[in-house]
């Protein structure tokens, strides 16, 4: 498995992404999704796992293809669900 | 003596069994290239070049969507490849007992061109919190790839390999497992060698086990 599952590599994830692909994007981009579904990164659980995600697939949405932005957000829940459970 | 697995003493009676009966099944090999067709034992298999696979994919993934998530990717897409083929062998070969499943898996790993598989003595598999399995997968095609490219990787490269087993044993044992590659030859160590784990205990496993090394 890869180490990268902790809420600050997420959060370097994400951000990696956008500049890929949106080098434009503000480094501000998971606090417009924070904003969007109401849920920092930090809190997300298995309970509201998919408001978040669903408010980062929109955003990813914006600057890729929509099946990229489906796929990346897919490998991301995985990423988080396992950085919940380790953390239990 | 075994040929296609290495494991600790008390484990070699089952594995001899695996060996013969995993041999069996890959000597029923049918290369029918005029159809198209690979089938062995009736079950439909693919070649694949290596290098398509390690290579190809990987950097293209990467340069979409840089490392992490193609590595997360990779390494779920072999679990769930590992649990496929778990299962359907447990289920052809009417294996119940936890044990003899895994027994199955790097025999089965070992004939398709993945790695061959060296069970160290400090494993305990067991279907509860305590399963542990540290092993060294010699001859990786991820790593063998890697440095035949002359490079050096400043992290393990053999996700495909932690991600197959972790999945074939997660099946074995009913466990949520994951394999972390804590040594790599293609960064410069001497083996390629893996702990496993249940999944909300690896990184402590893998911590303590290179503590105790």
């Amino acid at each position: 498995m890869t180490d990268h599952n902790g809420p600050n590599i997420i959060h370097d994830v994400i951000t990696d992404i956008f500049r890929r692909y949106a080098p434009q994007a503000p480094d501000n981009a998971l606090k417009k999704i924070e904003d969007k579904c109401g849920i920092v990164l930090n809190k997300v659980s298995l309970e509201n796992i998919d408001g978040f995600l669903g408010a980062l697939q929109e955003e990813l949405a914006g600057v890729m293809e929509e099946w990229k932005a489906r796929f990346v957000a897919g490998v991301i829940k995985q990423m988080v669900v396992r950085s919940i459970k380790k953390e239990k | 003596m075994l040929k296609t697995v290495k494991v600790p003493p008390q484990f070699e009676q089952i594995f001899a069994k695996a060996e013969k009966t995993v041999g069996d099944f890959f000597s029923k090999i049918e290369m029918k290239p005029s159809q198209g067709l690979i089938h062995i034992a009736g079950d439909r298999y693919i070649l694949m070049r290596g290098e398509s696979i390690f290579s190809t994919l990987r950097d293209s993934m990467v340069s979409q969507f840089g490392e992490a998530v193609t590595d997360s990717f990779l390494y779920d897409l072999a679990k769930t490849i590992g649990k496929s083929d778990a299962r359907r062998f447990a289920e052809k070969l009417g294996l119940t007992d936890p044990i003899a499943k895994l027994s199955a898996g790097p025999v089965h790993f070992s004939h398709s061109g993945w790695a061959l598989v060296d069970i160290l003595p400090e494993s305990a598999p067991s279907s509860d919190d305590n399963y542990l399995l540290v092993y060294n997968h010699p001859n990786t095609f991820e790593s063998e790839l890697y440095i035949g490219q002359g490079k050096k990787s400043d992290k393990p490269v053999c996700l495909f390999s932690a991600g197959y087993s972790a999945g074939w044993c997660s099946y074995s044992f009913d466990l949520d497992l994951d394999a972390k590659e804590i040594m790599c030859i293609a960064k410069g160590d001497s083996d390629c060698r893996f702990v496993m784990a249940p999944s909300t205990k690896l990184d402590k496993r893998a911590a303590d086990y290179i503590k105790g090394t």
